[in-house]
């Protein structure tokens, strides 16, 4: 039972997010040789990156980044007491953004491997904790159903809580890799 | 159909939580693309008005979706309370008092959204909208630099019907407490969040 609910709420999440992300590649993934080179997303993309690693310690950076992403996390959970509207919403758009932003780097001619190569590190654990997130957030809607039968007993809730702590150590690792790895693939220019 | 059966329907429909909400979320739909038509409607290059009119549409939706969800957030919390006040359990009738507040926002939303159809707002440039000005919001970009006022009155008479409503199922002091420790719940949820992802540098 508990791993059908997971199994459910971790395809419904997975889903959304899919969605999203496609519409925002199918939408932003055009030739972008009208605009001109300075706000070429791909160039901002590699450009932020280093910017930031230049101004910035990165143990702060890393708290940054850490603390923006938790937020997200935290967020997504709250589909428990929000009938699961708050996780629908926010994981459309996180796929949506990140979607765009892949599109816009492709269009703007980044090799597929180079985008790859900043991305993919740290965005399997952001994105697992976040989808992880998304298949805890999407049990609101049960647990309001059974709030309005009268039958609530916490059954929806059983076993989420280690799960969403791991989700937080997975963001954790994201944000250290983000700052330590993809900054350091950035630098060294590997893939373009 | 007779009159009689008729009023007591059109009277459920009337006092549904959801009729309120669908009302805000059609007035709210209306409101989104008359600002998204026109405000990106002379962005250039073209290529470009693709994905940000879905950018637009998607955080549209996406506010949409948080603030019905902080609504039912509220909701829990003021039932909860409630129940912790040793007052009713009945989640119809918090649901209804609920639904009553929800009236406001309607009415907002729908005001908001003649307005807006009625004074459609001015195209913004790529530069704007790459660069905007510190300070511009969805407020100044509308031409409606008062709305942050009217919005805090709608949300002064939602928690004021909230409360009336609630008045009648529980006593008055439960019924305050309650909606004020649902709001301080809301509240503090939303702005630890906030300073969360405002932790530097971000």
């Amino acid at each position: 039972m508990e791993s059908k609910r997971w199994t459910r709420g971790l395809v419904a999440a997975t889903s959304i997010w899919v969605a999203g992300a496609v519409a925002g590649v199918a939408t932003a993934a055009q030739p972008m040789s009208t605009l001109v080179a300075a706000e070429a997303p791909g160039e901002r993309l590699e450009g932020f990156a280093e910017a930031r690693r230049q101004d910035i310690p990165p143990a702060r950076l890393c708290i940054g980044i850490f603390g923006r992403n938790l937020a997200v996390y935290l967020w997504l959970l709250c589909g428990l007491i929000s009938c699961g509207l708050t996780t629908v919403a926010l994981l459309a758009f996180n796929g949506v953004a990140l979607g765009q932003i892949a599109g816009l780097a492709l269009g703007a001619g980044m090799p597929l491997e180079r985008l790859a190569l900043l991305t993919l590190p740290h965005l399997i654990p952001e994105i697992g904790a976040f989808l992880l997130a998304g298949a805890i957030g999407l049990r609101g809607p049960a647990l309001l159903s059974a709030w309005f039968r009268g039958t609530f007993g916490g059954a929806p809730l059983a076993g989420v809580l280690r799960p969403a702590a791991g989700g937080i150590v997975c963001i954790a690792i994201a944000a250290a890799i983000e700052v330590y790895v993809t900054v350091a693939i950035a630098q060294a220019g590997i893939g373009s | 159909m007779n009159a009689d059966v008729a009023t007591p329907y059109s009277r459920r429909i009337a006092r549904s939580p959801l009729t309120p909400a669908l009302v805000c979320v059609a007035g709210y739909a209306v409101f989104t693309a008359v600002c998204v038509e026109h405000l990106l409607a002379e962005l250039s290059p073209a290529i470009l008005q693709a994905p940000a009119k879905l950018s637009a549409y998607v955080t549209a939706a996406s506010l949409m979706g948080v603030a019905a969800g902080v609504t039912i957030a509220f909701g829990l919390c003021c039932g909860l309370t409630l129940r912790w006040l040793n007052g009713p359990t009945d989640v119809r009738a918090i649901a209804r008092a609920l639904g009553g507040g929800l009236w406001a926002f309607a009415c907002y939303v729908v005001v908001l959204a003649a307005w807006v159809a009625a004074n459609p707002p001015l195209p913004i440039t790529r530069a704007e909208l790459l660069s905007p000005q510190p300070g511009t919001n969805v407020d100044l970009l509308t031409g409606l630099p008062w709305l942050s006022e009217v919005r805090y009155a709608t949300l002064l008479t939602f928690f004021l019907v909230v409360f009336l409503l609630l008045s009648r199922v529980a006593d008055r002091v439960s019924s305050l407490i309650s909606i004020a420790f649902a709001a301080s719940m809301v509240v503090a949820l939303g702005a630890g969040l906030q300073a969360l992802a405002a932790l530097p540098p971000s």
